[in-house]
């Protein structure tokens, strides 16, 4: 399949534009199939899943605001912000049966458009390793995390205070490997990571396969368990072997079968 | 839910590869139709199941890895009951006690020597197992080079003009002058350079150019360390390869898509088609090389003439058909670029990653998940077929009276 021609789109957003990057391979047969990328991904990570359905369908490969080739975005966004842009982006294309194609992140952005009212085009919704749940912890984990979060305040109340650098040290050491390499995104991080989506995902009404990897530490398949109870018509699959990441690689051969086999069942295909 | 047996390793040079094949086969299976349990076979021919060999990490195994998993084996004496690994373990007070882990079909994900060549296969058939792939005969013929050259020239498929060498009674080497007289006599009129490679083993292991017939005698000599025989062959000039794969799993013997593999020397070799990651060589141990997955391809080349692709996919089938074979086959063939002229090569009768990778860009669109759907179903069947046949009373030969 030939690399899509990139490009930054602008989408009126808010009396803004926000450039969103659009990657698009063009195809006149079937449905169109958008591509939103996981957390410090873009675009080219569905890059295995998107040639199996080379010259079956348009894919519409997204780079949000921050990632990829696309700018960050005006702010601290939130999720509800990108699910925004992407409904204010789709709401520029043509009418076509379309099925929006998540991981991780980009699944938190999908539920919270689907949740709000997608275009009626919208048919189906794909949320692979979908992130936007807050984990079940054990006790201890739950006082280990309550006690950092402390720290992690004093240390920013005493670097202002006292002029120390207390909290950048506190970060190296106790923060994810995500914020520390969020830079100016990472306002944006700690609103994503601290939400819990389960009320957007109890509105969600469209069929939608949920996939996970049964080795995923980052996010669990007891998540795809929840969000299967929340989302009405939804199914659920759990792939042994696969982990966060490796449930979109080359490796990924269940998670091929999964989605030709859901978007036929659409009659997409 | 079918519980799946994934054999792979094996007692073969192409042991790691058939690592890769297998592991690629047990994360493919349909987890809502299959239960995968992996069967290893270790260099020292031990084997073993256990869930920390679905895991890349444990190869090859080591000491404390071995100890998690069960030692196990075939039993051909056992009675039919239904498939089953026997499951061998020592007594603390002395003696052997043998467990069974049952399953419904083997698959083998075996390369070369052993596993490839009809022997597993036997082993399967005598034990009443269904397993996935092609019988002993189709194996066995096509594991030799030789053998199926002959089979095909018999079919009117072309196939470069060789000689078999076998390997001499007290060594290796074979004098020049030797074999200067049977070129010149089983191979007239074809020059230097020509092709020497081993006659049973595939992955393109020993394959070797040669320029003169020192360099020949020199070839032969490495090539009688890993096989018994060499098959020397005209070296085909403006060299393309082209690979198709077969199956008729889903009904008639269908050709996927046609490969053209991107090697970097005048032959693909074993380092081309396994070692090769992001465009430079890696080891394949504890990289993440996928085997022939990730060797570099043009799905149907433009350069083929729409004449060409045709004899190409004819070829393939009536090859295929021909040897009575199953599972997911790959076909070489050799090109002259220069006259367009197309030779078959080989057949591969279980091809690394069995082929997944050109099955889905065919019109089946088949993923390697699907693909193995098709293949466990094919290898079933099969089973049951070949069920009916074993029965006395349906061939009404019995003479003594069943008792009980």
């Amino acid at each position: 399949m030939a690399a899509p021609a990139p490009s930054l789109v602008e989408v009126g957003l808010d009396g803004a534009r926000v450039p969103l990057g659009v990657h698009v391979t063009p195809c006149t047969e079937g449905p169109r199939l958008v591509w939103l990328h996981g957390w410090g991904q873009d675009h080219r990570a569905f890059a295995a899943l998107q040639s199996f359905f080379a010259g079956e369908a348009e894919h519409v490969g997204l780079d949000m605001p921050g990632f990829g080739i696309a700018p960050p975005p005006p702010g601290d966004w939130s999720t509800q912000d990108y699910g925004r842009l992407l409904g204010a982006y789709l709401a520029t294309l043509a009418p076509r049966p379309t099925v929006l194609v998540g991981h991780s992140f980009g699944v938190r952005v999908i539920l919270r458009l689907a949740a709000a009212g997608a275009p009626g085009w919208v048919a189906r919704l794909v949320l692979i390793a979908g992130a936007g749940l807050q984990r079940r912890r054990s006790a201890p984990a739950r006082l280990r995390a309550a006690a950092l979060k402390l720290l992690g305040r004093a240390a920013r109340l005493a670097d202002r205070l006292l002029g120390t650098k207390l909290h950048a040290a506190y970060a190296a050491r106790f923060g994810s490997a995500d914020y520390r390499k969020a830079g100016p995104l990472r306002g944006t991080f700690v609103k994503v990571v601290t939400e819990d989506q389960s009320d957007t995902a109890a509105r969600v009404k469209l069929p939608t396969l949920l996939l996970y990897g049964e080795k995923d530490t980052e996010t669990p398949p007891e998540f795809g368990t929840r969000y299967r109870a929340l989302i009405a018509g939804s199914t659920l699959r759990v792939l042994p072997g696969l982990d966060h990441y490796s449930v979109l690689g080359t490796s990924a051969h269940q998670v091929k079968s999964a989605l030709r086999a859901f978007l036929k069942e659409g009659g997409l295909l | 839910m079918k519980i799946v047996a994934v054999f792979f390793g094996g007692q073969t040079v192409e042991h790691d590869v058939s690592i890769l094949t297998g592991l690629q086969a047990l994360s493919a299976l349909d987890a809502q139709k299959f239960h995968g349990i992996p069967v290893y076979i270790a260099p020292d021919g031990a084997w073993y199941t256990g869930e920390a060999l679905k895991s890349r990490e444990s190869y090859l195994l080591g000491e404390e890895t071995k100890k998690g998993l069960a030692r196990v084996g075939l039993f051909a004496g056992r009675p039919t009951s239904g498939p089953a690994l026997t499951q061998l373990e020592r007594r603390r007070l002395g003696g052997l006690e043998a467990k069974e882990i049952p399953f419904d079909i083997a698959l083998p994900a075996m390369h070369g020597t052993g596993g490839e060549d009809g022997a597993l296969q036997g082993l399967f058939e005598l034990c009443h197992i269904p397993y996935v792939g092609s019988r002993p005969l189709g194996s066995a013929a096509t594991m030799d080079k030789a053998f199926t050259k002959r089979v095909l020239m018999g079919l009117g498929i072309p196939v470069v003009p060789f000689i078999e060498v076998e390997r001499p009674a007290e060594g290796a080497f074979i004098e020049a002058k030797v074999l200067k007289e049977r070129l010149d006599r089983e191979l007239t009129g074809i020059p230097f350079p020509l092709c020497a490679k081993p006659r049973d083993l595939g992955s393109s292991v020993g394959v070797t150019r040669v320029e003169d017939i020192d360099a020949l005698a020199a070839a032969l000599v490495a090539i009688f360390r890993l096989d018994g025989a060499a098959v020397v062959e005209a070296f085909v000039p403006n060299l393309v390869e082209y690979n198709v794969a077969v199956t008729r799993a889903l009904g008639e013997a269908t050709p996927s898509v046609i490969e053209r593999p991107l090697g970097k020397a005048a032959v693909l070799d074993f380092a081309d088609k396994y070692l090769q990651e992001g465009g430079k060589a890696s080891k394949v141990e504890g990289a993440v090389s996928e085997g022939m997955a990730s060797a570099v391809r043009i799905i149907n080349p433009a350069e083929l003439t729409e004449d060409q692709a045709r004899r190409i996919r004819d070829y393939a089938v009536r090859a295929f058909s021909a040897f009575g074979l199953r599972g997911s086959v790959r076909i070489d063939f050799l090109c002259d670029a220069a006259t367009g002229e197309i030779w078959l090569n080989e057949i591969n009768n279980i091809p690394g990653s069995l082929s997944y990778y050109l099955w889905e860009p065919s019109a089946l669109k088949l993923s390697f998940t699907d693909l193995l759907t098709a293949l466990v179903e094919e290898g079933l069947r099969a089973a049951r077929a070949a069920r009916a046949e074993r029965s006395a009373d349906l061939a009404k030969s019995v003479i003594f009276k069943r008792r009980g």
